[in-house]
């Protein structure tokens, strides 16, 4: 064995002694962190709860979480079917912070895609997996944040609803309808086009009647007011006669899916806002949402061609619509119901006339042929005061003379004759075969000994009528046979020769007499004379 | 000749240059400089035991957190899931992927639990005198000294997992507190196998 070499010497440096409980310090700190962590999964243990499902959910442990507004909560933590083995169990872990949500009225629902034309919810969960979503009851809601911070845990068991809750805020409204249209689930709630909510959902309330439950989004919810119309706007309406023809469409969507409209009367002098839980009823287009403002009963003798939606008319424009047509209950009359239109309410003055206008294809004219197409529909002839009223009596034929005079221009004279002949209302008056007036109205005398015809001369032609002048029925053909003369064959026009006509002549100016009223009464001759046809009075027509 | 060591001898070796020294009286033992490079001399570590007592039950502390808390959470579209060392071995295992895990377990949990054993041993033999074969010993000591950064393994693992799957909404993946605990502890059991003087072994009672 070698001797041990000389090693040298080490060097001395003094130096500061180093501390060695340094070193201790990080078992230490590692306690402490250990020791923290330890009480802070103690006081933030996950609380645990149980859900029940009536339907199986597709819930898986482990996975399916708790949301709140987008934020996770907790996860399922265990899945057991209840004893009945009618629905399914959740075993919850929720966050503790989170824990002040289990209140007495908190709500549970699953969250599923839905993609329908109007909208797409859920779509994250087609990716994610369904998702139980909580939200705050309606009185927890209300509290304050601190409140609410406050409050413990109240209870463990939960029953999941079967779809979402209604969202809070806005504003609930409920429709009523005689049936569902074609308004789904999901269809928008339009304001001047503009979508402000939607159709919550759609249920039957009895056999006859649904109920719609309307959301309308807070920001609109002041659009709504106590007497708002509600109208259906799906799909599209289709209307047109032959002089124009309307398609209306609300929306692409509505096509698909309906839509609601609202708005309220534009006169409307209600102020109050429309409240949750107000109730409402659809109507089936704008026009009858408002023209609920003035109903009539009309009393028709025949109700012959007449329907719920025969128009009534003045002057061409549509002022109102039938809406119900009924027997009335002895048998004898039809009543008739019909809606005005808010600007049309003087139609329901006390003294107004109503009548069916009817297509006429008779020899003596053919009249209201639009009516062929459009169907019939009731017109009115209005009077300029009175009281608004909601009883009338509906006359079958057009009102006659005395009811005219105040409407039309021009001279009316009656003529007398023993019988009508082939005169009828309608038929014209001639004037050295112009026409020149027409008949307006027959009627029986009232001691029935004659008939009364009552001529409409136009006013152009009204001084052609003097107190001389002689009418003779210009019906039919007249024709002269003579040995001696030959045949004669006159007829005043083929329209006469037809339907009949009335002719008339005036002497001539030395034997005319003076000018007639109003009102005149001639006799209607049964033949003329051969003198008359060569008269040939010097008059200035009118106008 | 085994009892015969430098220390008895009054040698040290430097740590740094490997020059060996002869130390001076036991009184100035703490103030030896190396005489080439001038670094400190001891004969056996300065507070060696102390130190690796305080790092080993650092580590063994932190063991606990480490395997608790979720190391790593994996987010598919939206839906985490976290998972420990144990859970995701076990996840491993239905998934039919044995070797890895068996690597994550070896890596995970043996390892840094062989080296907290090993060097609990050791210190305890140190601190009451147990007489052991010395040369055990030391190859136990060497090998924790050698698997000390291969538990690192697991960690580099998550990193990159986290650095690589970041698809968003997609697929994410984040490190969970129980990831920092467990580089603590691999960090912590490296000092703790570093500042163990291996010397000391030399000083324990042949069986």
């Amino acid at each position: 064995m070698k001797q041990p070499v000389n090693l040298s010497q080490a060097d001395i440096k003094i130096k500061e002694k180093k501390s060695s409980w340094i070193i201790w310090l990080l078992p230490i700190i590692a306690l402490s962190v250990g020791a923290w962590l330890i009480y802070k999964s103690v006081v933030e243990a996950d609380v645990e709860f149980v859900i029940y499902f009536e339907k199986g959910v597709n819930i898986v442990p482990h996975e399916t979480s708790i949301i709140y507004e987008g934020v996770k909560l907790g996860v399922v933590k265990k899945l057991s079917l209840t004893q009945d083995l009618k629905g399914v169990e959740a075993t919850i872990e929720i966050k503790k912070g989170a824990a002040s949500m289990l209140q007495e009225d908190t709500l549970f629902w699953i969250v599923e895609p839905e993609v329908t034309i109007t909208r797409v919810t859920g779509l994250e969960t087609l990716l994610s997996g369904k998702y139980i979503a909580i939200d705050l009851g309606e009185k927890t809601s209300e509290l304050t944040l601190d409140e609410l911070v406050k409050l413990k845990p109240r209870k463990w068991r939960y029953k999941a609803l079967d779809e979402p809750p209604l969202k809070r805020g806005g504003l609930h409204l409920k429709l009523t309808a005689h049936d569902a249209g074609s308004v789904a689930e999901g269809a928008p709630i339009l304001f001047n086009k503009i979508k402000v909510g939607r159709v919550e959902k759609v249920h039957l309330i009895n056999d006859r009647a649904v109920e719609f439950d309307l959301f309308i989004e807070d920001d609109y919810k002041k659009l709504v007011r106590k007497d708002a119309r509600f109208w259906d706007v799906s799909g599209f309406k289709f209307q047109g006669n032959l002089s124009n023809i309307e398609v209306e469409i609300g929306s692409l969507s509505t096509l698909f899916v309906g839509g609601i409209a609202f708005s309220s009367p534009m006169r409307s002098k209600v102020e109050a806002l429309a409240e949750d839980g107000d109730s409402f009823e659809l109507f089936n287009e704008k026009t009858t949402a408002f023209s609920e403002s003035f109903k009539i009963n009309i009393n028709f003798k025949n109700g012959e061609g007449l329907n719920v939606g025969t128009l009534l008319k003045y002057n061409g424009i549509k002022i109102g619509e039938v809406t119900k047509i009924s027997i009335a209950k002895n048998f004898q009359e039809v009543n008739v119901t019909a809606s005005l239109i808010e600007s049309a309410i003087g139609a329901a003055r006390k003294g107004t006339k109503y009548w069916v206008v009817k297509p006429k294809l008779g020899l003596a004219g053919t009249k209201n042929i639009e009516t062929l197409v459009t169907g019939r529909y009731i017109t009115v002839k209005p009077v300029a005061k009175g009281q608004l009223i909601h009883n009338f009596v509906g006359l079958n034929e057009p009102p006659v003379i005395e009811d005219l005079v105040a409407a039309e221009d021009g001279l009316r004279v009656t003529l007398s004759a023993l019988s009508l002949g082939s005169v009828k209302h309608g038929v014209k008056v001639y004037y050295r075969k112009v026409p020149v007036g027409t008949v307006i109205g027959t009627s029986l005398a009232s001691n029935a000994k004659k008939v009364l015809i009552y001529l409409l001369i136009e006013p152009e032609f009204a001084p052609l009528v003097k107190q001389n002048t002689r009418f003779w029925n210009a019906g039919g053909v007249e024709v002269d046979l003579g040995l001696l003369s030959g045949a004669k064959i006159r007829t005043e026009s083929i329209e006469s020769l037809l339907g009949g006509g009335i002719a008339f002549a005036t002497p001539d100016n030395e034997d005319m007499g003076a000018k007639v009223k109003s009102g005149h009464i001639f006799t209607l001759h049964h033949q003329l004379e051969e003198e008359w046809l060569k008269w040939s009075p010097d008059i200035k027509l009118g106008n | 000749m085994l009892g015969e060591v430098a220390k008895t001898l009054g040698i040290a070796r430097c740590h740094y240059c490997g020059k060996a020294c002869q130390m001076p009286k036991e009184s100035m033992e703490n103030a030896a400089a190396c005489p080439r490079c001038g670094s400190a001399l001891h004969l056996r570590n300065f507070n060696s035991l102390s130190s690796t007592w305080a790092l080993l039950i650092t580590a063994v502390i932190l063991f606990v957190p480490a395997n608790v808390y979720p190391v790593m959470s994996v987010f598919m579209f939206g839906n985490g899931m976290a998972d420990t060392i144990i859970s995701g071995i076990i996840h491993l295992m239905h998934a039919g992927q044995y070797p890895i895990a068996i690597l994550v377990f070896v890596a995970s949990i043996l390892v840094p639990l062989f080296k907290m054993i090993g060097l609990g041993a050791l210190l305890l033999a140190v601190q009451f005198g147990w007489s052991i074969n010395r040369r055990q010993a030391a190859t136990i000591f060497r090998i924790i000294n050698f698997i000390g950064p291969w538990s690192m393994l697991d960690l580099f693992m998550i990193s990159i997992l986290v650095t690589l799957v970041n698809l968003g909404f997609i697929a994410t993946i984040q490190t969970g507190p129980g990831a920092t605990a467990f580089a603590g502890v691999v960090v912590v059991t490296m000092l703790a196998a570093h500042t163990f003087d291996q010397r000391i072994i030399w000083d324990l009672v042949e069986e």
